[in-house]
């Protein structure tokens, strides 16, 4: 801005504004303009005049000469002259006029806006970035910043839009730093609160923590109190509970005096019939003295009925000891016979055994028996069928001779004469033709397989064949035979020979007797087996008779023994009831000496009750007295007892009232410990602040 | 006609078997436990001289194994060629029975297990079931019998 006073000619210039400014210089040259344009002009139009009247004066022929063209020519040229002056003139003042316009502009537009440019930046760049830093810290919580603007407003330059820009711009620098200063307050006065909270906080934990322990102590205190009011309260109702102990002491007391005044009176009572039965004792007692002699005179009979049974009893004690051997005797041969009848019941085992034994062989002897008998029947079977085979072969023989006469009769000779009982020869359609009896001829084997007779039919078809049958029932007439067969010699046909089941009974070999032994000798091993069966339960009844005997012999034994000690025990007794009479004798005629001492004595005892009487009714009178006195204490006592229920009741209430204020003192324990958290918690939410005690001063600054 | 029958008892059940089977009748002897064989048979015994393999009927009618008493023995038989032991419970007797007292086994009774069961004889107030022998061990059973010398 110092400049702007090197040119004190610009001063009233710059007031104007800028627009005004430029209005000014374009005006000036447009002057200019106006006034070079003007001036050529108007000399240019004399210079045309001049040479229109020229030209005129040409054309009416005039004399250039005359016409003045000489002086025109000359004021043409000065015109021209003056104009080519003029020219050049405008020419340089413009040019001298457009250099000072040019040169003027930037001094008066373009540095003041520069200045203010640059002032803003700084400002921006400084101030505002400092301050935006600071307000960063502040909402971190730091308040250790301080906000100072470092820019200095700009000079006033002109009056123009730019010197009010920088007006404007000055403004705002002040209300920054009003703003930087109400900051620097603002951080300060934080700052300060916070410490002060800070200060406030920790006093806060202090005094909270001594309010703690302080209602800790009161807690204690009042415990302590209420255990201390309990235990009156307690002592109070011991008192009161000894009180009406004492009281009920008295009362007993009382009861006790009254009991001892009953009793004094019963003793009266009881001292005057004393004295009644002492008179009825001394009578007794002389009649003590007389029995006495008479038991004397008794225990003299007892001694001898003694000395009788002491005999008595002796020989009882020899019978017992002479039973008890004869006991102990019986009892060896109980158990000698014990062990014989064990002995017994060995032999049977033995015999059981050997009978089971023949049971079983006589099982075996029956099996091999059937055996045997099924063998000698297959034997038989076989002999007979070879025989037979031989007789039928022969009849087939026989057959061949042509000569013979088959009648019935010449059959049943054959057969009567061969031993057969049958003889049947039949064609070869199986009807038999020749037979030993006239009813068989005729009769035709049935060609059904279930038929006696159907293995033979196969005969028929054979030359040589043989078949043998065991007996069995024949179709014909539905008896028992045995067949055998052969086929016919001289033609198809069956050769039949056969034997009755009667006649079969020479053949058998008749093993049935050894079965019939056999089963005989195994009943009897059975029937031996049952018996010893029954011998040995015999005798384990034998046997647990005999125990039963050697128990109860045993038994008796101990009886015996047991008698015997009794009857020792009866004879010492009697010795010593002998001796006890002894004494009763003398005990009696002590007795009777005595009783009349006692008699003497009775009557002194009778004299020294009446004085006893006497003092009884004294001590009667002074437990009246006493009863009253006591009647007194007991009225006493009650008041107290009274009274220490009231104080009881009293230290009851308090101890209650002690209990409330305990309550009370830990709710405000309970609250300040409440109170000391809360401060803790305050002052941790504090440290997250960085404080600067330096600032706490700053408060008291008037400047802010 | 009539059959001789050997009366035993097995589980207070009596039975008989046709006399010509039986070998004859044991007591109860000690018995050889041999490894590996069927279960049905209980072991081997020495019979004069020859070894015999020893089947409890018992176990093979599926009834309640007992311990041996003085009654049990040993009923040697031949089950169809092979010559074995059967323990049973106690021998009766031999008695004839007429075979029109033997009725067959009634069809609901003859199941696959009750296929050795030949008949009933009916006596006096007891019934004696007739075993048939041959089919007391089934085909495979009597492959398994040990290869021993029979008689």
């Amino acid at each position: 801005m110092e400049n702007t006073s090197n040119f004190p000619m610009f001063s009233q210039l710059n007031r104007l504004s800028v627009g005004a400014k430029m209005i000014i210089g374009f005006m000036a040259l447009l002057a200019l303009l106006l006034a070079v344009g003007g001036g050529t002009l108007y000399y240019l139009a004399r210079v045309d005049t001049t040479v229109v009247s020229l030209a005129s004066a040409q054309a009416a022929g005039t004399p250039l000469e005359s016409a003045g063209l000489n002086s025109g020519l000359q004021a043409a040229g000065d015109m021209l002259h003056l104009m080519r002056k003029i020219l050049s003139l405008g020419l340089v003042v413009g040019t001298i006029l457009c250099g000072i316009m040019c040169l003027s502009l930037p001094r008066w537009i373009i540095k003041p806006l520069q200045q203010v440019t640059d002032a803003s930046q700084k400002v921006a760049e400084g101030d505002l970035k400092s301050l935006a830093s600071e307000m960063g810290m502040l909402a971190r919580g730091d308040l250790t910043g301080q906000f100072k603007i470092a820019s200095q407003p700009l000079d006033e330059i002109s009056q123009d839009e730019i010197g009010r820009l920088t007006l404007a711009f000055n403004t705002i620098l002040s209300r920054l730093k009003e703003t930087g200063q109400s900051f620097s307050r603002m951080t300060a006065s934080l700052n300060n609160v916070l410490n002060r909270v800070n200060t406030d906080a920790d006093g806060l934990t202090y005094t909270s923590e001594q309010l703690s322990a302080a209602a800790a102590q009161a807690g204690q205190a009042t415990t302590q109190i209420t255990l201390n009011i309990q235990q009156v309260a307690r002592g109070a109702a011991e008192q009161s509970g000894s009180i009406t102990q004492t009281n009920d002491s008295v009362d007993r007391m009382t009861e006790a005096i009254q009991d001892i005044s009953r009793g004094v009176g019963e003793q009266d009572a009881a001292v005057k019939k004393t004295v009644s039965l002492t008179n009825r004792m001394t009578t007794a007692l002389q009649q003590v003295a007389e029995s006495a002699q008479t038991v004397a005179s008794l225990s003299k009979d007892a001694t001898f009925s003694a000395h009788s049974g002491a005999g008595i009893v002796q020989e009882t004690v020899q019978g017992m000891e002479r039973i008890r051997a004869k006991v102990q005797l019986s009892t060896l041969k109980v158990h000698e016979m014990g062990e014989r009848t064990t002995r017994i019941g060995d032999i049977l085992n033995t015999i059981d055994d050997i009978s089971s034994q023949t049971n079983l062989l006589a099982l075996n002897a029956a099996i091999e028996t059937a055996r045997a008998q099924t063998q000698a029947t297959a034997l038989t079977e076989a002999v007979l069928n070879r025989q037979m085979i031989a007789q039928a072969q022969l009849i087939n023989q026989i057959l061949c001779e042509r000569n013979l006469n088959f009648s019935t009769d010449f059959w049943s000779d054959l057969a009567r004469r061969a031993g057969l009982d049958t003889i049947c020869i039949t064609d070869r359609d199986g009807v038999i033709v020749y037979a030993e009896d006239p009813r068989l001829v005729g009769w035709k084997f049935p060609d059904d397989p279930k038929a006696q007779t159907y293995p033979f039919m196969k005969l028929l078809r054979q030359s040589d064949g043989v078949v043998c049958q065991p007996s069995q029932r024949r179709g014909v007439d539905n008896q028992v035979y045995k067949y055998v067969g052969v086929s016919r010699g001289d033609q198809p046909g069956i050769v039949q020979v056969g034997f009755k089941s009667d006649s079969l009974a020479q053949f058998e070999m008749k093993l049935g007797g050894f079965a019939v032994v056999a089963d005989e000798v195994r009943r009897l091993a059975e029937r031996a087996s049952e018996a010893t069966k029954e011998i040995g339960g015999l005798v384990k009844t034998i046997q647990k008779a005999v125990e039963a005997a050697v128990l109860a012999m045993e038994a008796g034994a101990q009886e015996v023994e047991v008698g015997s000690q009794r009857s020792s025990q009866a004879g010492q007794a009697l010795t010593e009831i002998l001796q006890a009479t002894e004494e009763v004798n003398q005990q009696a005629r002590q007795t009777s000496s005595a009783a009349g001492e006692m008699s003497a004595s009775a009557r002194e005892l009778i004299q020294a009750m009446d004085s006893v009487a006497k003092v009884v009714q004294q001590n009667l009178a002074a437990a009246r007295v006493l009863q009253a006195d006591s009647a007194e204490v007991t009225r006493a006592l009650e008041e107290i007892a009274s009274i220490s229920q009231e104080n009881c009741a009293a230290a009851e209430q308090v101890s209650a009232s002690t209990e409330e204020v305990n309550a009370e003192v830990e709710e405000v324990a309970g609250s300040s410990r409440a109170l000391a958290e809360m401060a803790q918690a305050l002052k941790q939410t504090l440290a997250q602040f960085v404080l600067k005690s330096d600032l706490l001063p700053a408060l008291e600054d008037p400047q802010f | 006609m009539e059959t001789q029958v050997v009366v035993f008892e097995v589980a207070n059940e009596h039975f008989g078997v046709d006399i010509a089977a039986i070998e004859g009748i044991l007591n109860l002897q000690p018995i050889t436990q041999l490894p590996h064989a069927p279960e049905f048979i209980e072991g081997v015994t020495n019979l004069r001289g020859s070894i015999v393999p020893i089947i409890d009927l018992r176990k093979r009618f599926g009834l309640e194994q007992t311990p041996p008493t003085r009654e049990t023995r040993i009923v040697v038989a031949f089950l169809d060629q092979i010559k074995a032991g059967m323990i049973v419970d106690s021998v009766a007797r031999v008695m004839r029975i007429s075979d029109e007292l033997i009725e067959p086994t009634p069809p609901m009774v003859a199941t696959i297990d009750s296929a050795y069961i030949q008949g009933i004889a009916k006596l006096d107030g007891q019934l004696i079931i007739i075993l048939d022998l041959k089919k007391v061990l089934d085909r495979s059973e009597k492959e398994a019998l040990p290869k021993l010398p029979v008689n």
